[in-house]
């Protein structure tokens, strides 16, 4: 069984020392919990990816305009 | 470090990013020209470098910076300055004094990113084709690493116990997408 709490803890970053002592150990030892781990561990980072592109998408939205902004002050 | 600042790439405060975005971008061109950077690439440098420093905001690395906004992300552009002066001398007689033109900024260095696995390639597929709002409650469980407690607050579910069912049916959708592509 997972423990949803214990991996909830982790990825918020509110694991006490005894609770990281007992992540560790799980990760270790049992199968079913690494595999749940390394899938989020994944998961964490295609959020992250998919999050960098839309920050990129806003970001471009600042350069057209700006560019517009200069092509106005030519005409 | 402003906290303000950070709070506004954290939070995704349009109006202040972009006002930020623009007050520095002319700034650093000029200073991404002393190292002979192209201005098409002075501009990405700019973006990415704005990748990083939202990255540090959303860790909470960026709370606990002691210099200015301004001086952090020129340090963090140095940084791709350097990376991409070494991509230059790939393709082209590598000047060493390039390295050494202003001592203004102090270079902060960043994790470069990695290329994706198969595995994380996968994912990436399946995950743009589950709902918006399996979406957003995946990425704030594990990549802002919110407690459930906090989704529910910040985003108007109505318990604690919502999120996590809600959380727990993406999961799974997410798993059962997987489990059924034709690898």
């Amino acid at each position: 069984m997972i423990n949803e709490t214990l991996l909830e803890k982790f990825f918020s970053k509110h694991l006490s020392e005894a609770e990281l002592l007992e992540f560790k150990k799980r990760y270790d030892t049992e199968a079913d919990f690494k595999q749940e781990v390394d899938f989020l561990n994944n998961l964490q980072l295609v959020s992250e990816t998919e999050e960098e592109t839309k920050f990129k998408t806003q970001l471009a939205t600042y350069e057209s305009e700006l560019s517009k902004k200069k092509k106005c002050a030519i005409l | 470090m402003e906290h303000q600042f950070a709070d506004a790439l954290k939070h995704n405060d349009d109006q202040l990013v972009k006002e930020l975005y623009v007050c520095y971008r002319e700034e650093f061109i000029r200073f991404s020209k002393k190292y002979q950077i192209a201005p098409q690439d002075s501009v990405d440098i700019y973006q990415d470098a704005f990748l990083s420093i939202r990255k540090h905001a959303l860790s909470g690395k960026l709370y606990e910076v002691n210099s200015s906004f301004k001086t952090y992300l020129f340090g963090i552009g140095k940084h791709l300055i350097f990376n991409k002066l070494k991509d230059y001398a790939s393709k082209k007689p590598y000047d060493p004094k390039l390295h050494h033109p202003c001592t203004e900024y102090e270079i902060i260095r960043i994790n470069d990113t990695q290329e994706p696995s198969e595995e994380q390639k996968l994912l990436r597929h399946y995950f743009n084709q589950l709902g918006k709002s399996c979406q957003q409650m995946l990425t704030l469980s594990f990549y802002r690493g919110l407690t459930n407690e906090e989704i529910a607050k910040q985003y108007g579910y109505d318990s604690e116990a919502v999120v996590r069912s809600q959380k727990s049916r993406c999961l799974k959708t997410l798993k059962n997408l997987i489990k059924q592509s034709p690898r």
